[in-house]
């Protein structure tokens, strides 16, 4: 939808939703999807090691990453998992949890703020646009209602550069603060809790984030990426190359 | 004794190298060079049914506890089926990796080459018409690759393998590898008795449809061995894998055919 004049050369309707993948393509997309490994999570170790493979071998072949988006597009079950949140949206190409293969596009927004948090998955992020101000964090307290937010001490900073791969532990402990705009290929392991623990640094404010099964209707419907929000981001994946 | 590591490329995949392992040079006050038990180096080539669902940091374990006999090790790594390694990309890696180690000043030399699972397939596959003459133990080896297939080895791992040669006309035959009693010294089968990956239907199969006149084959079956049993050293199946790579005798079902 153009709200103001020139938005439409902003967002320029994006090529992927006027020429969809063939079905040929498509299938071969399919058929290389089903030939990867199971993913074995609770080696993180190995499991670095081959998501970090299969995470290059993806967002490096900019028509295959097409394609699994176009294919995504198509897919009822996987466009319902398009989300938008606070600091990112997500666009779920794949989803594969026999082989601990979930894997979606992160999409970095422009406002973004510090809140250290752990995951309910594991994950390996290879970075495609844009970078990450990447922090870890240690406490010594219970991750509850109670944390008290001056007792998580940094203990490793480092700027994550596009073209980078990392892999974390559900249970770690960290922040990212993304340029605007930054685009990681994520790859997430099935879910290993419940909810994940998140802790604002500049109030100490906690919440906790929950799996789509876990969340309410009205939750659901809030974070599901609109069309025009989804179109948005297909035009901008295009404007930087990535497909 | 401490253990030395290092990295050989053969290409220009990230996957295309080789993971080494040896005892390390002693330093002031440990044992004397002469000591150090003289073993033959040992080469080997990971599993994973083409795709990596084990990689070849998976030997890492068994290459320490081999190093520490005294043998240099070195792990092949080769592409995946989704990454370049469909056949026969992956048996040319293994070739490939093989040629660099020969070209390295007789250090390997002798080796002992040892495949696990489709490990020992992309072995076979890489010494095929080769004539190195070489000591072989394939570990809960599939080779078969028809019989396999016909299995559903691997949750149809096979053809995923080979579909591309499939499509064009290929057969599971062409790329079930044969040796030549030149390519090979001897060739020992070792079977894991308790296999979930790896059917005992596969392996008798294999068994009864060694050629005839191909390298001398020496069978050793482990009893109460699951597939990764054989190549991890905290497993009691694992000690015979290591006698029998350091040139001792099996402990278990061992028979000469």
């Amino acid at each position: 939808m153009v709200t103001r004049p020139g938005d439409d050369l902003l967002d320029p309707t994006p090529s992927i939703l006027l020429t969809a993948p063939s079905e040929q393509d498509i299938a071969k997309a399919e058929a290389l999807m089903a030939s990867l490994p199971k993913v074995r999570w609770d080696d993180l170790e190995a499991a670095a090691e081959i998501t970090e493979a299969i995470a290059r071998r993806l967002g490096d072949d900019r028509a295959l990453l097409r394609t699994l988006v176009g294919r995504a597009l198509r897919t009822p079950e996987l466009r319902e998992k398009f989300e938008c949140h606070a600091l990112d949206d997500k666009i779920v190409i794949w989803d594969d949890q026999d082989k601990g293969l979930r894997i979606r596009l992160r999409l970095a927004n422009t406002d973004q703020y510090e809140r250290v948090h752990n995951h309910r998955y594991s994950f390996t992020a290879y970075i495609l646009h844009g970078a990450y101000q990447h922090t870890l964090y240690a406490t010594d307290q219970p991750l509850d209602e109670s944390a008290d937010v001056s007792r998580f001490w940094p203990y490793f900073v480092r700027e994550e550069p596009a073209g980078r791969c990392i892999t974390l532990d559900h249970e770690q402990l960290h922040t990212t603060i993304t340029e605007p705009e930054t685009i990681s290929l994520m790859i997430q392991s099935p879910a290993r809790k419940q909810r994940a623990f998140m802790i604002r640094r500049d109030d100490g404010t906690v919440w906790y984030r929950l799996g789509a099964a876990e969340e309410s209707a009205e939750r659901r419907a809030e974070v599901r990426m609109s069309d025009e929000r989804m179109h948005h981001w297909l035009s901008r994946l295009e404007a930087f190359g990535l497909l | 004794m401490s253990t030395a590591f290092g990295h050989l490329r053969y290409g220009t995949s990230g996957w295309q190298r080789i993971d080494l392992y040896g005892p390390a040079e002693p330093e002031d006050g440990d044992a004397p060079v002469a000591e150090i038990p003289q073993a033959a180096p040992v080469v080997l080539v990971h599993g994973g049914f083409w795709r990596h669902d084990r990689t070849a940091q998976d030997l890492e374990p068994l290459a320490f506890a081999l190093a520490e006999l005294g043998h240099r090790v070195a792990v092949l790594e080769y592409r995946p089926s989704w990454d370049g390694g469909a056949w026969p990309g992956a048996a040319e890696d293994c070739r490939a990796a093989l040629h660099l180690l020969g070209q390295k000043d007789g250090t390997w030399d002798g080796a002992v080459l040892v495949g696990h699972s489709a490990g020992a397939h992309l072995l076979l596959a890489a010494l095929q018409g080769q004539a190195r003459g070489a000591r072989v133990v394939l570990l809960a080896p599939v080779t078969d690759l028809a019989e396999a297939a016909r299995l559903g080895v691997g949750e149809g791992a096979v053809d995923v393998f080979l579909a591309a040669h499939l499509a064009t006309g290929g057969t599971h035959r062409e790329a079930t590898p044969v040796l030549a009693p030149a390519d090979a010294a001897s060739v020992t089968v070792v079977s894991a008795l308790e296999d979930q990956a790896v059917p005992a239907e596969l392996t008798r199969h294999q068994l009864d449809h060694w050629p005839q006149d191909g390298p001398r084959l020496t069978t050793v079956s482990v009893p109460g061995a699951r597939h990764m049993h054989l190549v991890n050293p905290q497993r009691p199946a694992c000690r015979t894998v290591l006698k029998l790579i350091g040139g001792g005798a099996a402990t278990a079902g061992k028979e000469d055919r």
